[in-house]
Order: structure tokens, then C-alpha cells, then sequence
């Protein structure tokens, strides 16, 4: 048999793939991005927006303004949201003293009310640097209108800094003499420079002398787009305002993108300095390897009616067929545990070890079911299990299988037919012995971000990671991570101050794993069970993560088609020594930056969680408890959830941990993405990987890691992600 | 060269050497792979020439195999059936990718980046039988976010004169079928040589936009 090159087919449908990128940068011009990260000219936004759900990481610089780290999103069509990471010289509260560096985190939000018409501008409303220390503090209006097909123009009014140069009386006077003076915010009138941010600037909002800004930007190809801009923005010397160097309003920009999702941008700013920067954009809804590159299915085996006639069964075949379906199924990357064979019923349980899409699961499984399930089975009974529990049963009609493959609509039409319930007893199944090893392991490079460590705000820190995995059974495993960082020692953090009297439970964590010997990064024992029909559980014991080791323990309660699942996690543990060896200890840092031995720090923290799912795919969670300080309070989450796996969301912690003690920030906040690994590469993988980009890591409102909680897991088997990913039954 | 070797080539090449079965997936090595397909295509993936399907296979089991390539792109796979439902036959290659072809129309593919799911194609059966017509052609696709997507084309198919194959060095006298199919987003020609005795020997047949289109010819 001649074979066709796998890799060729799937070169083909990559270049295919790069052919119609190249066909879609017309339709997918969109705006340009600004050194602040958001759609715009240079620094002033337009009342432009991305496309819904794009995604914008932009990274600037110029040598006044600093360095920008931003990440902007395009919640809905109106709508976006950015976070920012700042690295910029400010100035001290004595004006003329020497300026000084600092690292500042903000958010802005932008809606756009309206799209533009023939007559009728785009109008759009913002808050820039909102919820930080506000050094960039602005609200706008601003207003953007096209002339002809390349060349848009903008017009806006702003407040706050963006109502600073040739500003005049706020026109919302008019209304309220409320909106006459700005109050200056807090921490500008403190007497020092450490006051926390964090906090809304309400009472600043429109307040105070307002100012007209305006630009243009003309895109002269596909490819190259100019701007200009008169910006509102004055740059003032004042105490702990940023310290640009401007000498004229007027900033000029070039952007060029060789690529969709790809822009760099260059500019002239502030009339003293250049910058660059570039942005890169991804879109969770458009997945580069469109339907993925799973290999295909085996079709279905349709009976004959004869067949099905002539069909006897005798459950003492069972173990003879369980290892012939074994072989099968491990050819989908899916381990049979059990089944249970009369003449009308397969009931299988397995565990899908390869596709994110449990619904994909389902559907090979019941494929691979009608290659040798006897002719008088009509009836497919699906357990998936994760972790050793089975997670629900699909019930599927094989005829209908039979009838509906290859046919246009099948997926609603099984969909419609299926039923989706809790997984049956253990009782009458035959265990299948396992084929797959229960030793699994792997050893490969590793990439981390250090933040804060004396060199500076951001790190790279790399090395090589082993990774073990012992199955002792379906339901206990025991697996580790080690490191080792090729960098060798490393000093400790020196930027965190502490100003309360909480133990340092997460500000200590920049001294951990620096001494350049091998780090244990997690050794743990984790069981899982299913104790009751709708109630999972889970005890982990061990080096639970970096900094904190000891037992977790976890109940939740999920019934199969419910949007509402209940849980509840207590974990009684004590922090790991900063050797990241076996020991347990606490350190405290000497007044000459030497850390000493203090003795250990032992704490106990549990929560009890609502997650429900909102539908049109928002996720809400919602942990009330005690935190590792001690601190009591509770955390809320909100989660943007794509069906092929992506989530972009955001949480805060407030705590009973006042916000001075907190230090900066005020409380714990921030934004966090998922990304599954088959968006990239194309092929089915369980995996994914979770940043989260936070204001910085203090010690209130802090919680243990632990890997594995049970509501991801479990929710994988259940109606709602089985619905989400339903489309990829035949796939 | 085996897959665990050709893997360990690859994890050389992105230079990082990832080993052992909890690290032989990254999605740096999986951008790493796309980035390098995309610069260059054709170079970076260096194959070992196939040994081709002669006439002597086909003659010795007539019907059996079936040659499919993508158009544009110089490979061509054989394929066998893998199952039939009705009136549909699903034919596999070696690297597993299928084809399911209802009196030689596809109606299905497995395998491919952009699938075709499912294709209701009774219509173009019956103009084609009838020698050109209008026809509707419904298809089903599967989108980057895991959702069914159906399209609705009307079609029209008339015949594009006579023309005279050889397909494995042996010729076979055919008339051509051109399918015109339009819809809002989509709008593509598939061409059929159907023989004397009423096969469909070739085609030249849409997937989807993202692949493209495949020719299948009939041995």
C-alpha cells in the first residue's frame, strides 16, 4: 500500500493555511495599536475597535516614556479591556529632586457606542489607568470618522492627564460645579512614596480642566499606515507624575504589518525621542489550524439486518473482547477500565487520554464500539473517567450512528438523540487490565518568569525539568517535577517591602529555589474518588507546590446537567524550606539583606466555591474562606470561556487584611488566560497552559496551589463542556 | 525513519531536546514546527519517494485503490476502503486520512486541517446522472471553535465535452462534468470524468478553503 507523506498533507494545509491569512489582511486590517497598548494613534486613543475577542500583547518603548508591556482585549464588539505593566522614570515629591524608577501596573477600559455611518462618526467613551496608582489617570470621549478608505480621522476630549495641555474650564461645569476642580489623587498628597494604588479613582472621573486632542492615521498599503497626533497629554513635573521629556505636542508614527496579527510601529514622540514598539494579535475564535489535524476516525461499521438476526452473546467472552476493544481504543489514545456487555448493551468505561473535547471521545469510542461490539448491540452506554472517576454516561443508539454518519447535520440530529446522565454502578463491570505503563516520565526544558529579583522587574529563568508520574492505580498517582536552572545561584528579591506584621507567605517567594541546586518543585500522592453519584473528592499529600507543603483536601458537588456545582477545600499546610529541598522553615530577611532561619510557619486554609456556569459562555466562581495569612474574605472570578477551550478572565480577592497592610495594589487582582495546546499545534492534546497577570503577588488573599482541583476536571465529562465541543463528535 | 526518531530530530532541530512521554508536546514545539512550514514549505519537509501503484496492483485486484492528491501539491496517496454505509464508501490512506465518496462524489474527509464533515450531494447525483441540471448542495464544517457551520450552494452542472484519460497507462474515454456551486461565502468548480461506462475515473473535488481541492482518480 503506498502512503501519503502525513507531513506533506499537513505542510499543505499549513500553506494553505498561510495563503488565506494572506487573503484575510484586507478584511482584517483593524486599528493600529498605541505605545499604551490599545487601539489609537500614538498616545491618544480613537474610537476605534479590534475585532470582537482579539487579543493584543504590545510591547513599547522610548527613552522618556519607558518601557509598556500592555495586553489588550476585545471583550465584545464595544467593549475592550486592557492590563499594563509599566517600567518609567517618575518624579519625587520635591519636584525638582532627581526623578526616579518605577514599576506601575494599570487598567484602562474603553465602549464604543456606536459604529460609524455615511454622516456619523464612531464615538467611544475611556477610562485609561483607572484602578492603578493612576499615573496616566485619564477619562476621554473621543469621536473617529473615515474619509474615504484610507484615512481616518480623530477627534476627542479628555480629563485628567489627558486634559492637561492648553486644558481649559471642564465643559461639565455647566451641569455641576462638582466637575470644576479634580482632587489630586492619594498618593500624590502622601508623604510617602509607598501608598498603595489600587483603588477606583471615582471621585476623579471627568473632573477638573478638560482639553481637546486629535490625529489622523493614513494607511498608504496593506501593509504601511502613517499617523500623527496632537496630544492633550502635558506631562507636567509634579510629585510622582511620570517624567517625560516633552518639548512639543505633536507625535508622529509609522506602522507596518508584514503579517495579519503582526504590527510594529515606530514613532516620534514628544518631540524629543523615538519610539518602537509591536504588537502581536491573536483571536481565540480563529484557531490557525482550523479544525485540527486529528488523524481519521475508523468509520462506522454498519450491521446487516441478517446479522443482527443471527447475533448471540454469552458474557463469558467479555474478557476476550474487553482486550480486542483494548487494542482499539488505544489506538484513539483512549484506555478501556471496564465494561459490561449483555445482548442489547455495551456499557464502556474509559479514560481519554488525547482529545481536550470529551464529546470527541464519545465519538470515537462509539465508532471504535461498532467495529466489534456483537450485531444484537444497540445500545452504546459511554463513561469517560478522568483521575479514576467516571464522569457521566452518554448513552447512544448505534443505529442511529449507522444512520447519521457522513450525513449533513448529524451532529444536532445525534445530539438530539443521545441521553447524558450520571455514570451507573461499579457492580457488574469487568475490569480491563491495563496495557498502557504506569510509569510515565519526561525530561525537557524549561522557561520562567522571575519577577522582582535585585536585577530587575522582569527575568528570564531557564533550565531543565524532570517530570515523573507513578499510577498506582486509576485512583491514587503519585507524581513530582524537579528543576534545574542553568543560571546557577541567584540573588534573592530585594524590591518588596512589607509593611504589615502578616508572615511573608508570597512576598518570600522571589528567595525560593535561588541557590542553583536542584529545586523539587511538587512531590505529591493524589487520590480521587467519586463518593457519592453527583459528589467527587480529592486528598493531595505532599510538596503541594514551590512554597508550601502539607495535606489538601477537596469535596464538590456536581450533578451532570447542573450550572451550579458546590465545593469545598481545606488544606492544613506549613511553608517549604526556600531550598526548595524536603525541609520545612521560615525566614526572615537581616537588616544587612541576609535570610536567617526563623523557625516554620504553620497555617490552615480552606474555602468553600460556587462555580456557575452563565451560559453564552461566561463562567462565575465565587471562594468564600481563610487565605495563608490568615486573612479571612473571599475571591470572585469571571471567566470569558471559548468552546474550543480558550478562557480570558479576571478575579480580585478582598480580605479582611487592610489595604495598608496589603501594600501596593490595595488587594489581590487580576487577569488570566488559557490557552489549549491543540489552538497551536494542531493535533489533539489535553493539555493547556494558564497565565495569570497579576497586580504583584502579596501575601494577602494568597492561596495554596494545588494541581488538580476537581471542578476542571470533573466538568470536562459534563453537559455543558460536552455541549460546547459537541461539533467535534465526528471529527 | 520511526516516528520516535523522526520526533527526536525534530526536538533537535527546535533545539530543545524534549524527552519522555509528559514532555513530548509543547506548543512552543508546535509553533516552532508551524513557524518553519510556513517560511518554507516545501524544503523543510524532505520526504522519501513513495513507491508508486502500477497497473499490474490494479489489474490483480480491480477496484480496490484509489490515488488521491491534493490539487497544487505534488503527492499523491493510495487509498483503500475502510468501511461502506449504504451507498457510501470510506476509503483510508496509510497516514490516515480518509475519504467517504457516494458514487465517487466526496461527502466526507478525515484528517485534513479543514475537514469537509458531511456533504448532502443527492441532487448533483441525479443532474449528473441526467447529464447537467441545477442542483442544491448542502456541506457541513466544523469551525476553529468546535461548531458545525452547514452551507447551502445552488450548483449547476453541464458538460465540458470529451476528453480522453490515461490514468496508470491506460487510456479511458470520459466525458467531463463541470459543477458550478456558489453560495454567500463560497464559490468553487468541481470537475468529474465520468466514463463510458457511467464511473466517475477523476475528479477534482472542493474539501474546504482551507485545504483545497482533491483529485481523486479511480485506477
Amino acid at each position: 500500500m503506498v502512503g501519503l507523506n502525513k507531513r506533506a498533507l499537513f505542510a499543505s494545509g499549513v500553506s494553505t493555511l498561510a495563503m488565506l491569512f494572506t487573503n484575510s489582511v484586507v478584511a482584517q486590517e483593524g486599528p493600529s495599536y498605541t505605545v499604551f497598548g490599545t487601539p489609537g494613534l500614538l498616545e491618544m486613543p480613537t474610537a476605534e475597535s479590534a475585532e470582537k475577542s482579539d487579543i493584543a500583547t504590545t510591547f513599547a518603548y522610548s527613552g522618556s516614556g519607558g518601557y509598556r508591556s500592555s495586553f489588550t482585549y476585545q471583550l465584545t464588539p464595544k467593549f475592550s479591556g486592557s492590563f499594563r505593566y509599566a517600567v518609567f522614570d517618575l518624579y519625587p515629591e520635591d519636584v525638582t529632586a532627581d526623578t526616579f524608577e518605577t514599576f506601575d501596573r494599570s487598567f484602562d477600559l474603553q465602549y464604543r457606542f456606536n459604529d460609524e455611518s455615511k454622516y456619523v462618526p464612531a464615538v467611544a467613551i475611556g477610562l485609561r489607568d483607572f484602578l492603578g496608582t493612576g499615573r496616566f489617570g485619564s477619562e476621554y470621549i473621543v469621536a473617529s470618522k473615515s474619509v474615504g478608505p484610507n484615512l481616518i480621522v480623530t477627534g476627542g476630549l479628555g480629563w485628567g492627564s489627558m486634559g492637561t495641555n492648553n486644558g481649559f474650564s471642564n465643559p461639565l461645569s455647566a451641569i455641576s460645579s462638582y466637575f470644576d476642580d479634580r482632587p489630586v489623587y492619594d498618593d500624590r498628597t502622601s508623604t510617602n512614596a509607598g501608598d498603595n494604588g489600587g483603588k477606583i479613582s471615582v471621585k476623579q472621573f471627568f473632573r477638573g480642566d478638560a482639553a481637546l486632542f486629535g490625529g489622523m492615521e493614513y494607511q498608504i498599503s496593506k501593509d504601511l499606515g502613517v499617523k500623527f497626533e496632537y496630544s492633550s497629554i502635558a506631562y507636567d513635573a509634579e510629585t510622582y507624575a511620570p517624567a517625560v521629556d516633552i518639548e512639543s505636542p505633536f507625535n508622529f508614527g509609522v506602522t507596518y504589518r508584514p503579517r495579519p496579527g503582526f504590527e510594529v510601529n515606530a514613532g516620534y514622540l514628544y518631540g524629543s525621542d523615538f519610539s518602537l514598539g509591536v504588537t502581536m494579535m491573536l483571536n481565540p475564535e480563529k484557531r490557525p489550524s482550523l479544525s485540527g489535524l486529528d488523524p481519521a476516525p475508523a468509520p462506522v461499521k454498519v450491521r446487516t439486518r441478517d446479522a443482527i438476526a443471527a447475533s448471540s452473546w454469552d458474557r463469558a467472552n467479555e474478557p476476550a473482547l474487553g482486550a480486542a476493544l483494548s487494542q482499539l481504543l488505544a489506538v484513539e489514545g483512549v484506555e478501556l477500565d471496564a465494561l459490561e456487555v449483555t445482548r442489547t448493551t455495551a456499557r464502556v468505561r474509559y479514560t481519554n487520554d488525547r482529545y481536550r473535547s470529551e464529546a470527541q471521545g464519545l465519538g470515537r469510542v462509539s465508532r471504535m464500539l461498532t467495529q466489534i461490539m456483537p450485531a444484537s448491540v444497540e445500545t452504546f452506554v459511554l463513561e469517560p473517567m478522568q483521575q479514576g472517576m467516571p464522569l457521566s454516561a452518554t448513552t447512544v443508539q448505534r443505529s442511529d450512528l449507522e444512520r447519521l454518519e457522513n450525513t449533513v447535520g448529524a451532529s444536532e440530529a445525534l445530539f438530539e438523540r443521545v441521553s447524558l446522565n450520571n455514570a451507573g454502578p461499579d457492580g457488574d463491570m469487568t475490569e480491563v487490565p491495563q496495557s498502557n505503563s504506569k510509569w510515565e516520565w519526561g525530561i525537557g526544558p524549561y522557561v520562567a518568569l522571575v519577577l522582582f529579583d535585585a536585577s530587575g522587574p522582569v527575568k528570564a529563568d531557564y533550565g531543565l525539568q524532570f517530570d515523573g508520574r507513578y499510577e498506582v492505580n486509576k485512583n491514587l498517582v503519585i507524581s513530582g517535577k524537579i528543576t534545574q536552572s542553568a543560571l546557577g545561584e541567584q540573588d534573592g528579591a530585594t524590591f518588596y517591602d512589607n509593611p504589615n506584621d502578616y508572615e511573608n507567605v508570597r512576598t518570600d517567594g522571589a528567595f525560593f529555589g535561588r541557590d542553583g541546586t536542584p529545586n523539587l518543585e511538587n512531590l505529591t500522592v493524589a487520590h480521587y474518588g467519586r463518593v457519592a453519584p453527583d459528589v467527587y473528592s480529592r486528598v493531595t499529600l505532599g510538596y503541594l507546590e514551590r512554597m508550601y507543603g502539607g495535606v489538601s483536601a477537596e469535596v464538590l458537588w456536581k450533578p451532570v446537567s447542573s450550572r451550579l456545582a458546590i465545593g469545598a477545600e481545606i488544606n492544613a499546610v506549613s511553608m517549604r524550606d526556600q531550598d526548595m529541598g524536603f525541609g520545612f522553615a521560615s525566614y526572615v530577611t537581616e537588616a544587612n539583606g541576609d535570610r536567617t532561619k526563623s523557625g516554620t510557619y504553620e497555617t490552615v486554609t480552606g474555602h468553600v466555591s460556587a462555580y456557575y456556569d452563565l451560559g453564552t459562555g461566561y463562567q462565575a466562581q465565587l471562594d468564600v474562606g481563610r487565605y495563608l495569612a490568615g486573612d479571612w474574605g473571599a475571591t470572585f472570578g469571571l471567566d470569558r470561556e471559548f468552546q474550543n477551550g480558550w478562557k480570558v478572565g479576571g478575579y480580585f480577592t478582598i480580605t479582611d487584611m487592610p489595604f495598608d497592610d496589603f501594600g501596593e495594589g490595595s488587594f489581590d487582582k487580576g487577569i488570566r488566560v488559557t490557552i489549549p495546546y491543540d489552538y497551536f499545534i494542531g493535533s489533539p492534546s489535553r493539555k493547556d497552559v494558564s497565565t495569570t497577570l497579576r497586580s504583584l503577588s502579596r501575601d494577602g488573599g494568597a492561596r495554596v496551589e494545588v494541581d488538580g482541583r476537581l471542578y476542571e476536571t470533573v466538568r470536562q465529562g459534563h453537559l455543558a463542556d460536552i455541549n460546547d465541543s459537541w461539533g467535534r463528535f465526528w471529527r | 525513519m520511526s516516528k520516535i526518531m523522526k520526533s527526536f530530530a525534530v526536538a533537535l532541530l527546535a533545539t530543545a531536546a524534549a524527552c519522555g512521554t509528559l514532555n513530548e508536546e509543547s506548543p512552543a514545539r508546535g509553533i516552532a514546527d508551524m513557524v518553519k512550514s510556513r517560511f518554507a514549505p516545501t524544503e523543510a519537509i524532505a520526504q522519501a519517494p513513495a513507491p508508486a501503484l502500477t497497473r499490474a496492483d490494479v489489474d490483480a485486484a480491480p477496484g480496490a485503490y484509489k490515488l488521491m492528491s491534493l490539487v497544487g501539491i505534488n503527492d499523491t496517496a493510495t487509498l483503500v476502503p475502510a468501511g461502506n454505509n449504504g451507498t457510501k464508501v470510506t476509503w483510508i490512506s496509510a497516514d490516515q486520512v480518509s475519504v467517504t465518496l457516494q458514487n465517487g462524489l466526496l461527502v466526507s474527509t478525515r484528517g485534513f486541517v479543514q475537514d469537509l464533515m458531511a456533504a448532502d450531494v443527492s441532487g448533483v447525483i441525479q443532474a449528473l446522472v441526467s447529464s447537467g441540471g441545477n442542483a442544491t448542495r448542502r456541506v457541513d464544517y466544523l469551525d476553529g471553535l468546535d461548531q458545525i457551520s452547514t452551507e447551502v450552494l445552488q450548483c449547476s452542472i453541464a458538460s465540458g465535452g470529451f476528453e480522453t484519460l490515461e490514468i496508470l497507462g491506460k487510456a479511458i474515454a470520459t466525458e467531463k462534468f463541470n459543477e458550478v456551486c456558489t453560495s454567500e461565502s463560497l464559490r468553487f468548480t468541481n470537475v468529474y470524468w465520468i466514463s463510458d461506462a457511467g464511473g466517475i475515473v477523476k475528479s477534482q473535488q472542493l474539501v474546504s478553503k482551507g485545504v483545497g481541492f482533491l483529485q481523486i482518480v479511480s485506477p
